[in-house]
Protein backbone atom coordinates (compact mmCIF):
# COMPACT_ATOMS: atom_id res chain seq x y z
CA UNK A 1 0.00 0.00 0.00
CA UNK A 2 2.26 2.74 -1.39
CA UNK A 3 -0.33 5.58 -0.47
CA UNK A 4 -0.56 4.95 2.89
CA UNK A 5 1.33 7.93 4.59
CA UNK A 6 0.04 8.25 8.14
CA UNK A 7 0.26 5.25 10.67
CA UNK A 8 -1.11 5.59 13.87
CA UNK A 9 0.75 4.15 16.75
CA UNK A 10 -1.42 1.14 18.93
CA UNK A 11 -1.69 2.87 21.74
CA UNK A 12 -3.09 5.99 20.82
CA UNK A 13 -5.32 7.74 23.51
CA UNK A 14 -7.37 10.66 22.72
CA UNK A 15 -6.30 13.75 24.57
CA UNK A 16 -9.51 16.22 24.44
CA UNK A 17 -6.89 19.14 25.71
CA UNK A 18 -3.86 18.78 23.70
CA UNK A 19 -3.91 21.26 20.66
CA UNK A 20 -4.15 20.42 17.17
CA UNK A 21 -1.01 18.42 15.81
CA UNK A 22 -0.08 20.49 12.96
CA UNK A 23 3.58 19.73 12.43
CA UNK A 24 2.23 16.50 12.64
CA UNK A 25 0.24 16.05 9.50
CA UNK A 26 1.78 14.63 6.47
CA UNK A 27 3.32 16.96 4.19
CA UNK A 28 0.79 16.72 1.84
CA UNK A 29 -1.95 17.37 4.07
CA UNK A 30 -0.38 20.23 5.38
CA UNK A 31 0.21 21.90 1.98
CA UNK A 32 -3.38 21.48 1.64
CA UNK A 33 -4.25 23.32 4.58
CA UNK A 34 -1.52 26.16 3.41
CA UNK A 35 -2.99 26.12 -0.13
CA UNK A 36 -5.73 27.24 1.34
CA UNK A 37 -3.90 30.37 3.17
CA UNK A 38 -3.26 33.89 1.38
CA UNK A 39 0.19 35.13 1.56
CA UNK A 40 0.25 37.43 5.07
CA UNK A 41 -1.16 34.12 6.65
CA UNK A 42 1.90 32.26 4.58
CA UNK A 43 4.32 34.73 5.88
CA UNK A 44 3.22 34.63 9.44
CA UNK A 45 3.61 31.01 9.34
CA UNK A 46 6.72 31.32 7.86
CA UNK A 47 7.74 33.13 10.91
CA UNK A 48 6.53 30.56 13.12
CA UNK A 49 9.77 27.80 13.17
CA UNK A 50 12.17 26.23 10.34
CA UNK A 51 10.19 23.36 8.98
CA UNK A 52 6.89 25.76 8.64
CA UNK A 53 9.17 28.22 7.07
CA UNK A 54 10.15 25.51 4.37
CA UNK A 55 6.55 24.25 3.79
CA UNK A 56 5.16 27.81 3.51
CA UNK A 57 7.84 28.65 1.10
CA UNK A 58 7.23 25.42 -1.11
CA UNK A 59 7.20 26.21 -4.69
CA UNK A 60 4.44 24.10 -5.20
CA UNK A 61 1.88 26.47 -3.01
CA UNK A 62 3.66 29.54 -5.11
CA UNK A 63 2.48 27.34 -8.25
CA UNK A 64 -0.48 26.81 -7.15
CA UNK A 65 -1.46 30.15 -6.23
CA UNK A 66 -0.36 31.25 -9.63
CA UNK A 67 -2.42 28.58 -11.81
CA UNK A 68 -5.55 29.28 -9.34
CA UNK A 69 -5.35 33.04 -10.54
CA UNK A 70 -4.83 32.32 -13.94
CA UNK A 71 -7.50 30.01 -14.67
CA UNK A 72 -9.62 32.30 -12.75
CA UNK A 73 -8.66 35.58 -14.85
CA UNK A 74 -9.11 33.68 -17.83
CA UNK A 75 -13.02 32.81 -16.98
CA UNK A 76 -13.68 36.65 -15.52
CA UNK A 77 -11.31 38.03 -18.75
CA UNK A 78 -14.21 36.68 -20.81
CA UNK A 79 -17.44 38.05 -19.30
CA UNK A 80 -15.65 41.52 -19.27
CA UNK A 81 -17.92 43.77 -20.71
CA UNK A 82 -17.55 45.48 -24.05
CA UNK A 83 -15.83 48.73 -24.74
CA UNK A 84 -19.02 50.49 -26.01
CA UNK A 85 -20.78 49.63 -22.90
CA UNK A 86 -18.38 51.15 -20.91
CA UNK A 87 -18.51 54.35 -22.33
CA UNK A 88 -22.59 54.67 -22.42
CA UNK A 89 -22.29 53.97 -18.65
CA UNK A 90 -18.96 56.62 -18.59
CA UNK A 91 -16.62 54.02 -16.79
CA UNK A 92 -13.99 55.43 -19.60
CA UNK A 93 -13.64 58.47 -21.63
CA UNK A 94 -13.40 57.60 -25.08
CA UNK A 95 -15.26 54.76 -26.95
CA UNK A 96 -12.20 54.54 -29.19
CA UNK A 97 -9.40 52.81 -26.85
CA UNK A 98 -6.34 53.60 -29.54
CA UNK A 99 -6.81 56.91 -28.62
CA UNK A 100 -3.44 58.38 -27.18
CA UNK A 101 -2.82 58.75 -23.87
CA UNK A 102 -1.13 62.14 -24.92
CA UNK A 103 -4.46 63.11 -27.41
CA UNK A 104 -6.34 62.94 -23.96
CA UNK A 105 -4.58 64.74 -21.94
CA UNK A 106 -4.05 67.95 -23.87
CA UNK A 107 -7.98 67.58 -24.13
CA UNK A 108 -8.23 67.40 -20.38
CA UNK A 109 -5.42 70.27 -20.06
CA UNK A 110 -7.66 72.19 -23.14
CA UNK A 111 -10.83 72.28 -20.92
CA UNK A 112 -9.30 73.42 -17.88
CA UNK A 113 -7.82 76.16 -19.29
CA UNK A 114 -11.44 77.10 -20.80
CA UNK A 115 -12.69 76.90 -17.27
CA UNK A 116 -9.94 78.67 -15.62
CA UNK A 117 -10.69 81.43 -18.57
CA UNK A 118 -14.35 81.40 -18.02
CA UNK A 119 -14.19 82.09 -14.32
CA UNK A 120 -11.89 84.79 -13.81
CA UNK A 121 -13.57 86.63 -16.63
CA UNK A 122 -16.65 86.02 -14.53
CA UNK A 123 -14.44 87.48 -11.27
CA UNK A 124 -13.63 90.15 -12.97
CA UNK A 125 -17.35 91.81 -13.33
CA UNK A 126 -17.59 91.39 -9.49
CA UNK A 127 -18.47 94.55 -7.77
CA UNK A 128 -15.71 96.33 -6.01
CA UNK A 129 -15.83 96.37 -2.36
CA UNK A 130 -16.54 99.97 -2.09
CA UNK A 131 -19.57 99.68 -4.26
CA UNK A 132 -20.45 97.06 -2.26
CA UNK A 133 -20.09 99.43 1.25
CA UNK A 134 -22.36 102.01 -0.68
CA UNK A 135 -24.78 100.12 -1.52
CA UNK A 136 -24.98 98.46 2.03
CA UNK A 137 -24.48 94.84 0.88
CA UNK A 138 -21.03 94.95 2.80
CA UNK A 139 -21.04 96.55 6.59
CA UNK A 140 -18.85 99.80 6.27
CA UNK A 141 -16.45 99.76 9.23
CA UNK A 142 -15.95 103.30 9.35
CA UNK A 143 -19.50 104.04 9.43
CA UNK A 144 -21.28 100.86 10.09
CA UNK A 145 -22.51 101.54 13.35
CA UNK A 146 -24.19 104.87 12.37
CA UNK A 147 -25.69 103.63 8.97
CA UNK A 148 -26.83 100.49 11.24
CA UNK A 149 -29.04 103.29 14.15
CA UNK A 150 -29.95 105.13 11.14
CA UNK A 151 -31.37 101.97 8.79
CA UNK A 152 -33.39 100.74 12.67
CA UNK A 153 -34.84 104.62 12.73
CA UNK A 154 -36.03 104.37 9.30
CA UNK A 155 -37.68 101.45 9.62
CA UNK A 156 -38.99 102.32 12.82
CA UNK A 157 -40.32 105.50 11.14
CA UNK A 158 -41.44 104.02 7.79
CA UNK A 159 -43.81 101.04 10.22
CA UNK A 160 -45.26 103.99 11.77
CA UNK A 161 -45.55 105.76 8.55
CA UNK A 162 -47.27 102.57 7.25
CA UNK A 163 -49.41 102.14 10.15
CA UNK A 164 -50.96 105.23 9.83
CA UNK A 165 -51.42 105.56 6.54
CA UNK A 166 -53.39 102.31 6.88
CA UNK A 167 -55.32 103.16 9.48
CA UNK A 168 -56.54 106.60 7.88
CA UNK A 169 -57.62 104.78 4.74
CA UNK A 170 -59.51 102.27 6.75
CA UNK A 171 -60.95 105.10 8.50
CA UNK A 172 -61.47 106.72 5.35
CA UNK A 173 -63.36 103.46 3.80
CA UNK A 174 -65.43 101.90 6.67
CA UNK A 175 -66.77 106.05 6.58
CA UNK A 176 -67.46 105.66 2.37
CA UNK A 177 -68.91 102.32 2.99
CA UNK A 178 -71.68 103.16 5.86
CA UNK A 179 -73.40 105.65 3.65
CA UNK A 180 -74.36 103.18 0.70
CA UNK A 181 -74.92 100.53 3.65
CA UNK A 182 -71.66 98.25 3.37
CA UNK A 183 -69.61 96.95 5.82
CA UNK A 184 -66.65 94.95 4.35
CA UNK A 185 -64.31 93.97 6.88
CA UNK A 186 -61.08 94.01 5.15
CA UNK A 187 -57.86 92.06 5.99
CA UNK A 188 -55.73 94.00 7.49
CA UNK A 189 -52.80 92.27 6.32
CA UNK A 190 -53.69 92.46 2.76
CA UNK A 191 -54.16 96.34 2.97
CA UNK A 192 -50.77 96.31 4.92
CA UNK A 193 -49.20 94.55 2.06
CA UNK A 194 -50.55 96.70 -0.65
CA UNK A 195 -49.54 100.05 0.82
CA UNK A 196 -46.63 98.69 1.71
CA UNK A 197 -45.84 97.30 -1.86
CA UNK A 198 -46.77 100.89 -2.77
CA UNK A 199 -44.74 102.44 -1.31
CA UNK A 200 -41.60 100.15 -2.26
CA UNK A 201 -42.56 100.88 -5.62
CA UNK A 202 -42.03 104.58 -5.51
CA UNK A 203 -39.23 104.72 -3.02
CA UNK A 204 -36.90 104.39 0.06
CA UNK A 205 -38.14 106.14 3.13
CA UNK A 206 -36.72 109.33 3.19
CA UNK A 207 -35.11 110.98 6.19
CA UNK A 208 -36.85 113.82 8.14
CA UNK A 209 -35.31 116.75 10.08
CA UNK A 210 -36.77 119.45 12.08
CA UNK A 211 -35.59 121.77 9.96
CA UNK A 212 -37.86 120.32 7.42
CA UNK A 213 -40.45 119.80 9.77
CA UNK A 214 -40.70 123.75 10.42
CA UNK A 215 -40.01 124.45 7.21
CA UNK A 216 -43.11 122.15 6.54
CA UNK A 217 -45.59 123.85 9.05
CA UNK A 218 -44.01 127.45 8.11
CA UNK A 219 -45.30 126.01 4.16
CA UNK A 220 -48.85 124.98 5.58
CA UNK A 221 -49.07 128.24 7.36
CA UNK A 222 -48.44 130.22 4.03
CA UNK A 223 -50.57 128.17 2.20
CA UNK A 224 -53.60 127.50 4.11
CA UNK A 225 -54.62 131.44 4.09
CA UNK A 226 -54.29 130.91 0.59
CA UNK A 227 -56.05 127.53 0.45
CA UNK A 228 -58.67 129.53 2.33
CA UNK A 229 -58.71 132.07 -0.38
CA UNK A 230 -59.47 129.51 -2.89
CA UNK A 231 -55.97 129.09 -4.12
CA UNK A 232 -55.36 125.47 -5.57
CA UNK A 233 -51.70 125.66 -5.36
CA UNK A 234 -51.56 124.22 -2.23
CA UNK A 235 -52.22 120.67 -0.35
CA UNK A 236 -54.95 122.55 2.29
CA UNK A 237 -56.72 123.95 -0.87
CA UNK A 238 -56.94 120.15 -1.83
CA UNK A 239 -58.29 119.35 1.70
CA UNK A 240 -60.59 121.88 2.14
CA UNK A 241 -62.03 122.16 -1.74
CA UNK A 242 -62.40 118.08 -1.10
CA UNK A 243 -64.66 118.58 1.78
CA UNK A 244 -66.32 121.36 0.23
CA UNK A 245 -67.05 119.30 -2.80
CA UNK A 246 -67.53 116.03 -1.70
CA UNK A 247 -70.15 115.71 1.02
CA UNK A 248 -70.04 112.95 2.28
CA UNK A 249 -65.98 113.48 3.27
CA UNK A 250 -65.98 114.35 7.00
CA UNK A 251 -63.92 116.84 8.68
CA UNK A 252 -62.27 113.65 10.43
CA UNK A 253 -61.67 112.22 6.97
CA UNK A 254 -59.95 115.64 6.20
CA UNK A 255 -58.22 115.97 9.44
CA UNK A 256 -56.55 113.14 8.01
CA UNK A 257 -55.70 114.20 4.62
CA UNK A 258 -53.95 117.14 6.38
CA UNK A 259 -51.96 114.75 8.54
CA UNK A 260 -50.98 112.95 5.06
CA UNK A 261 -49.98 115.92 4.01
CA UNK A 262 -47.62 116.62 6.82
CA UNK A 263 -46.12 114.01 6.50
CA UNK A 264 -45.92 113.85 3.10
CA UNK A 265 -44.49 116.88 2.45
CA UNK A 266 -40.92 115.42 3.85
CA UNK A 267 -38.25 115.83 1.20
CA UNK A 268 -36.32 113.97 -1.47
CA UNK A 269 -39.72 112.14 -3.23
CA UNK A 270 -43.04 111.51 -4.08
CA UNK A 271 -43.69 108.70 -1.31
CA UNK A 272 -46.53 110.00 0.48
CA UNK A 273 -48.14 111.96 -2.59
CA UNK A 274 -48.46 108.49 -4.07
CA UNK A 275 -50.02 106.86 -1.29
CA UNK A 276 -52.41 109.90 -0.31
CA UNK A 277 -52.99 110.02 -4.41
CA UNK A 278 -54.19 106.58 -4.39
CA UNK A 279 -56.52 106.91 -1.48
CA UNK A 280 -57.56 109.83 -3.23
CA UNK A 281 -58.30 107.87 -6.06
CA UNK A 282 -60.14 105.42 -3.87
CA UNK A 283 -62.25 107.96 -2.42
CA UNK A 284 -62.98 109.49 -6.12
CA UNK A 285 -64.09 105.87 -7.02
CA UNK A 286 -66.05 105.57 -4.46
CA UNK A 287 -68.12 108.61 -4.57
CA UNK A 288 -67.84 109.12 -8.31
CA UNK A 289 -66.30 112.43 -7.97
CA UNK A 290 -63.24 112.53 -9.99
CA UNK A 291 -60.58 114.14 -8.52
CA UNK A 292 -56.69 114.45 -9.39
CA UNK A 293 -53.88 115.02 -6.63
CA UNK A 294 -53.08 118.75 -6.44
CA UNK A 295 -49.68 118.70 -5.01
CA UNK A 296 -46.92 118.81 -6.32
CA UNK A 297 -45.86 122.36 -6.22
CA UNK A 298 -45.18 122.56 -2.53
CA UNK A 299 -42.32 125.05 -1.60
CA UNK A 300 -40.78 122.55 0.24
CA UNK A 301 -40.72 120.22 -3.18
CA UNK A 302 -39.08 122.90 -5.08
CA UNK A 303 -36.21 122.95 -3.11
CA UNK A 304 -34.17 119.91 -3.49
CA UNK A 305 -30.91 121.32 -2.36
CA UNK A 306 -32.16 121.43 1.10
CA UNK A 307 -32.55 118.29 1.27
CA UNK A 308 -29.83 117.06 0.92
CA UNK A 309 -28.16 118.07 3.69
CA UNK A 310 -26.82 115.84 5.90
CA UNK A 311 -27.90 114.69 9.34
CA UNK A 312 -25.86 113.84 12.54
CA UNK A 313 -27.99 111.55 14.84
CA UNK A 314 -29.03 114.03 17.46
CA UNK A 315 -31.00 115.07 14.75
CA UNK A 316 -32.65 111.78 13.41
CA UNK A 317 -33.09 110.87 16.92
CA UNK A 318 -35.27 113.82 17.30
CA UNK A 319 -36.78 114.21 14.17
CA UNK A 320 -37.83 110.45 14.78
CA UNK A 321 -39.24 111.28 18.12
CA UNK A 322 -41.05 114.22 16.51
CA UNK A 323 -42.97 112.34 13.98
CA UNK A 324 -43.94 109.77 16.39
CA UNK A 325 -45.42 112.23 18.91
CA UNK A 326 -46.95 113.87 15.86
CA UNK A 327 -48.78 110.26 14.26
CA UNK A 328 -49.41 109.42 17.93
CA UNK A 329 -51.46 113.04 18.22
CA UNK A 330 -52.80 112.02 14.58
CA UNK A 331 -54.17 108.50 15.53
CA UNK A 332 -56.02 109.96 19.02
CA UNK A 333 -57.54 112.25 16.92
CA UNK A 334 -58.31 109.70 14.43
CA UNK A 335 -59.67 107.16 17.53
CA UNK A 336 -61.84 110.25 18.37
CA UNK A 337 -63.34 111.85 15.43
CA UNK A 338 -65.47 114.23 17.23
CA UNK A 339 -63.40 115.84 18.68
CA UNK A 340 -61.24 116.27 15.97
CA UNK A 341 -64.29 117.40 14.20
CA UNK A 342 -64.42 119.64 16.82
CA UNK A 343 -60.85 121.16 17.18
CA UNK A 344 -60.13 120.99 13.18
CA UNK A 345 -63.40 121.18 11.27
CA UNK A 346 -63.62 124.81 10.31
CA UNK A 347 -60.89 126.68 8.46
CA UNK A 348 -60.79 129.18 11.13
CA UNK A 349 -59.80 126.76 13.59
CA UNK A 350 -57.42 125.55 11.40
CA UNK A 351 -55.73 128.51 11.02
CA UNK A 352 -55.99 128.71 15.19
CA UNK A 353 -54.47 125.76 14.71
CA UNK A 354 -51.59 126.51 13.14
CA UNK A 355 -51.29 129.90 13.96
CA UNK A 356 -50.73 127.60 17.86
CA UNK A 357 -48.18 125.91 15.68
CA UNK A 358 -46.26 129.18 14.59
CA UNK A 359 -45.93 130.36 17.94
CA UNK A 360 -42.80 128.54 19.80
CA UNK A 361 -44.05 130.22 22.82
CA UNK A 362 -46.93 127.76 22.48
CA UNK A 363 -45.07 124.69 21.98
CA UNK A 364 -43.69 124.00 25.26
CA UNK A 365 -40.21 123.71 25.37
CA UNK A 366 -38.05 124.00 22.11
CA UNK A 367 -35.86 121.20 21.49
CA UNK A 368 -34.72 122.48 17.79
CA UNK A 369 -34.13 125.32 16.30
CA UNK A 370 -36.97 126.84 14.83
CA UNK A 371 -36.99 128.51 11.73
CA UNK A 372 -39.66 130.93 10.27
CA UNK A 373 -40.47 130.75 6.78
CA UNK A 374 -41.22 133.99 4.89
CA UNK A 375 -42.96 132.92 1.07
CA UNK A 376 -42.67 135.49 -1.87
CA UNK A 377 -44.31 133.83 -4.28
CA UNK A 378 -42.57 130.45 -5.82
CA UNK A 379 -39.64 130.82 -3.25
CA UNK A 380 -39.58 130.81 0.67
CA UNK A 381 -36.91 132.13 2.97
CA UNK A 382 -36.06 131.06 5.99
CA UNK A 383 -35.21 133.09 9.22
CA UNK A 384 -33.91 131.23 12.34
CA UNK A 385 -36.64 132.18 15.30
CA UNK A 386 -34.44 133.19 18.78
CA UNK B 1 -24.68 -5.52 -1.59
CA UNK B 2 -23.66 -4.23 1.37
CA UNK B 3 -20.03 -3.72 2.87
CA UNK B 4 -18.28 -4.56 6.02
CA UNK B 5 -15.87 -1.91 7.19
CA UNK B 6 -13.16 -3.19 9.39
CA UNK B 7 -11.44 -0.62 11.85
CA UNK B 8 -8.10 -1.24 13.06
CA UNK B 9 -9.31 -2.11 16.40
CA UNK B 10 -10.92 -4.62 14.72
CA UNK B 11 -14.90 -3.11 14.63
CA UNK B 12 -16.69 -3.81 11.88
CA UNK B 13 -19.03 -1.39 10.35
CA UNK B 14 -22.15 -2.35 8.05
CA UNK B 15 -22.57 0.08 5.16
CA UNK B 16 -24.03 0.45 1.92
CA UNK B 17 -21.76 0.32 -0.80
CA UNK B 18 -22.86 3.19 -1.83
CA UNK B 19 -22.00 4.96 1.33
CA UNK B 20 -18.99 3.38 1.51
CA UNK B 21 -17.87 3.94 -2.18
CA UNK B 22 -17.25 7.61 -1.15
CA UNK B 23 -13.94 6.87 -0.55
CA UNK B 24 -12.52 6.52 -3.55
CA UNK B 25 -10.04 3.93 -1.60
CA UNK B 26 -12.71 1.34 -1.28
CA UNK B 27 -14.52 1.87 -4.45
CA UNK B 28 -11.19 1.11 -6.34
CA UNK B 29 -10.52 -1.57 -4.56
CA UNK B 30 -14.16 -3.15 -5.27
CA UNK B 31 -13.41 -1.94 -8.83
CA UNK B 32 -10.58 -3.67 -8.71
CA UNK B 33 -12.11 -7.50 -7.02
CA UNK B 34 -14.91 -7.61 -9.65
CA UNK B 35 -17.28 -7.12 -7.75
CA UNK B 36 -19.48 -4.87 -9.46
CA UNK B 37 -23.00 -6.71 -8.62
CA UNK B 38 -24.80 -5.21 -7.11
CA UNK B 39 -27.70 -7.79 -6.15
CA UNK B 40 -24.96 -9.45 -5.00
CA UNK B 41 -26.46 -10.67 -1.10
CA UNK B 42 -22.65 -11.68 0.06
CA UNK B 43 -21.16 -9.80 2.28
CA UNK B 44 -17.78 -7.80 1.61
CA UNK B 45 -15.18 -6.90 3.84
CA UNK B 46 -12.89 -4.12 3.35
CA UNK B 47 -10.22 -3.65 6.26
CA UNK B 48 -9.15 -0.55 7.67
CA UNK B 49 -6.05 -0.41 9.14
CA UNK B 50 -5.38 2.63 9.50
CA UNK B 51 -8.56 4.46 11.12
CA UNK B 52 -9.66 3.69 15.22
CA UNK B 53 -12.99 2.47 15.08
CA UNK B 54 -14.30 6.16 16.89
CA UNK B 55 -12.86 7.80 14.06
CA UNK B 56 -14.11 5.82 11.21
CA UNK B 57 -18.00 5.91 12.49
CA UNK B 58 -17.59 9.21 12.03
CA UNK B 59 -16.26 9.38 8.64
CA UNK B 60 -18.97 6.74 7.77
CA UNK B 61 -21.82 9.33 9.18
CA UNK B 62 -20.40 11.87 6.83
CA UNK B 63 -20.36 9.42 3.92
CA UNK B 64 -23.98 8.68 5.22
CA UNK B 65 -25.03 12.47 4.67
CA UNK B 66 -23.78 13.22 1.62
CA UNK B 67 -24.16 9.65 0.05
CA UNK B 68 -26.30 11.41 -2.68
CA UNK B 69 -24.39 14.87 -2.62
CA UNK B 70 -22.99 15.77 -6.24
CA UNK B 71 -19.57 17.59 -5.43
CA UNK B 72 -17.77 19.18 -8.04
CA UNK B 73 -14.93 17.84 -9.97
CA UNK B 74 -11.83 16.59 -8.53
CA UNK B 75 -9.64 18.62 -11.33
CA UNK B 76 -12.03 21.91 -10.90
CA UNK B 77 -9.57 23.79 -8.61
CA UNK B 78 -11.49 26.67 -8.70
CA UNK B 79 -15.33 26.01 -7.61
CA UNK B 80 -13.24 23.87 -4.29
CA UNK B 81 -11.17 26.46 -2.87
CA UNK B 82 -13.47 29.31 -3.45
CA UNK B 83 -16.49 27.24 -2.03
CA UNK B 84 -17.09 27.81 1.61
CA UNK B 85 -17.21 24.73 4.25
CA UNK B 86 -20.83 23.14 4.33
CA UNK B 87 -22.67 25.08 7.68
CA UNK B 88 -23.28 20.58 8.27
CA UNK B 89 -19.71 20.30 7.78
CA UNK B 90 -19.10 22.73 10.11
CA UNK B 91 -21.02 21.64 12.76
CA UNK B 92 -19.89 17.74 12.14
CA UNK B 93 -16.07 19.24 12.49
CA UNK B 94 -16.74 20.82 15.49
CA UNK B 95 -15.17 17.84 17.64
CA UNK B 96 -11.75 17.86 19.86
CA UNK B 97 -8.51 18.73 18.20
CA UNK B 98 -7.36 15.21 18.32
CA UNK B 99 -10.46 13.35 16.50
CA UNK B 100 -10.24 16.46 14.05
CA UNK B 101 -6.89 15.35 13.22
CA UNK B 102 -7.69 11.92 12.73
CA UNK B 103 -10.51 12.72 10.40
CA UNK B 104 -8.02 14.11 8.76
CA UNK B 105 -5.65 11.69 8.38
CA UNK B 106 -8.60 9.10 7.82
CA UNK B 107 -10.00 11.03 5.21
CA UNK B 108 -6.27 11.49 3.47
CA UNK B 109 -6.21 7.21 3.66
CA UNK B 110 -9.40 6.34 2.50
CA UNK B 111 -9.04 9.26 -0.46
CA UNK B 112 -12.30 11.26 0.80
CA UNK B 113 -11.19 14.36 -0.89
CA UNK B 114 -14.29 16.70 -0.05
CA UNK B 115 -14.06 15.69 3.44
CA UNK B 116 -10.25 15.89 3.45
CA UNK B 117 -10.67 19.31 1.86
CA UNK B 118 -13.49 20.35 4.80
CA UNK B 119 -11.02 19.37 6.87
CA UNK B 120 -8.01 21.48 6.13
CA UNK B 121 -10.54 24.37 5.31
CA UNK B 122 -10.99 24.53 9.47
CA UNK B 123 -7.42 24.32 9.81
CA UNK B 124 -6.76 26.99 7.57
CA UNK B 125 -9.46 29.39 9.24
CA UNK B 126 -7.44 28.20 12.39
CA UNK B 127 -3.99 29.87 11.02
CA UNK B 128 -6.18 33.37 9.19
CA UNK B 129 -5.61 36.22 10.02
CA UNK B 130 -3.25 35.22 13.15
CA UNK B 131 0.35 36.59 14.09
CA UNK B 132 3.40 34.12 14.22
CA UNK B 133 3.34 34.20 17.97
CA UNK B 134 -0.18 33.29 18.14
CA UNK B 135 -0.09 30.64 15.85
CA UNK B 136 2.91 29.21 17.67
CA UNK B 137 0.32 29.29 20.66
CA UNK B 138 -2.73 27.63 18.56
CA UNK B 139 -0.54 24.74 18.03
CA UNK B 140 1.73 24.56 20.39
CA UNK B 141 4.70 25.20 18.15
CA UNK B 142 8.28 25.86 19.46
CA UNK B 143 10.12 28.88 18.38
CA UNK B 144 13.42 27.63 16.94
CA UNK B 145 14.59 30.52 15.18
CA UNK B 146 17.89 32.45 16.77
CA UNK B 147 17.40 36.20 16.66
CA UNK B 148 19.48 37.03 13.59
CA UNK B 149 17.31 34.20 11.62
CA UNK B 150 13.93 36.33 13.16
CA UNK B 151 15.40 39.61 11.97
CA UNK B 152 16.58 38.02 8.60
CA UNK B 153 13.07 36.87 8.24
CA UNK B 154 11.85 40.08 8.47
CA UNK B 155 14.11 41.97 6.25
CA UNK B 156 12.67 39.14 3.39
CA UNK B 157 9.05 40.02 4.07
CA UNK B 158 9.01 43.78 4.73
CA UNK B 159 7.82 44.21 1.26
CA UNK B 160 4.51 42.52 2.80
CA UNK B 161 4.44 43.95 5.74
CA UNK B 162 1.48 46.65 5.39
CA UNK B 163 -1.12 44.57 4.60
Amino acid sequence: MDYLTTNFPGDMSINHYEPFRLLELPLEVLIKVLIFLDVPDLISLSKTCHYLKEVANERFISRCRFYYTRNRLNCRIGLRPDTTVLYEQHIIPNKDITVSAELLSTASTLEKNLRRDSLSKSLRKRPSIEELKQKRIVRNPDTGAVDDIKLKLQNEALSEMLKLLLRSWRFQKKIVKSDVKMFVENDMDAEYMQIYQKVLNVATFPSFTPKETSKKLASSSVSSPASSAGSSSSRHCSVDSTSDNSPPQTPVMSRVTSGDFSTESTPDHDLNSGDIQSIHAVDTVDHGIPMTPQRGNDGSASHPSRRTESLNMKDQLHSVSMRKKYFEELASDASHPSGSRRSISSPEKVLNHIDRCKDPKLWGKPSRTMLKALVDDDVIHYEKLK
Amino acid sequence: MSISIISSDGEPFKVERKVAERSVLIKNMLGDLGNDDDDDDESFEVPIPNVRGSVLQKILEWCEHHKDTAFPDDEDDDSRKSAPVEEWDREFLRVDQEMLYEIILGANYLNIRPLLDAGCKVVAEMIRGKTPEEIRRTFNIVNDFSPEEEAAIKRENEWAEDR
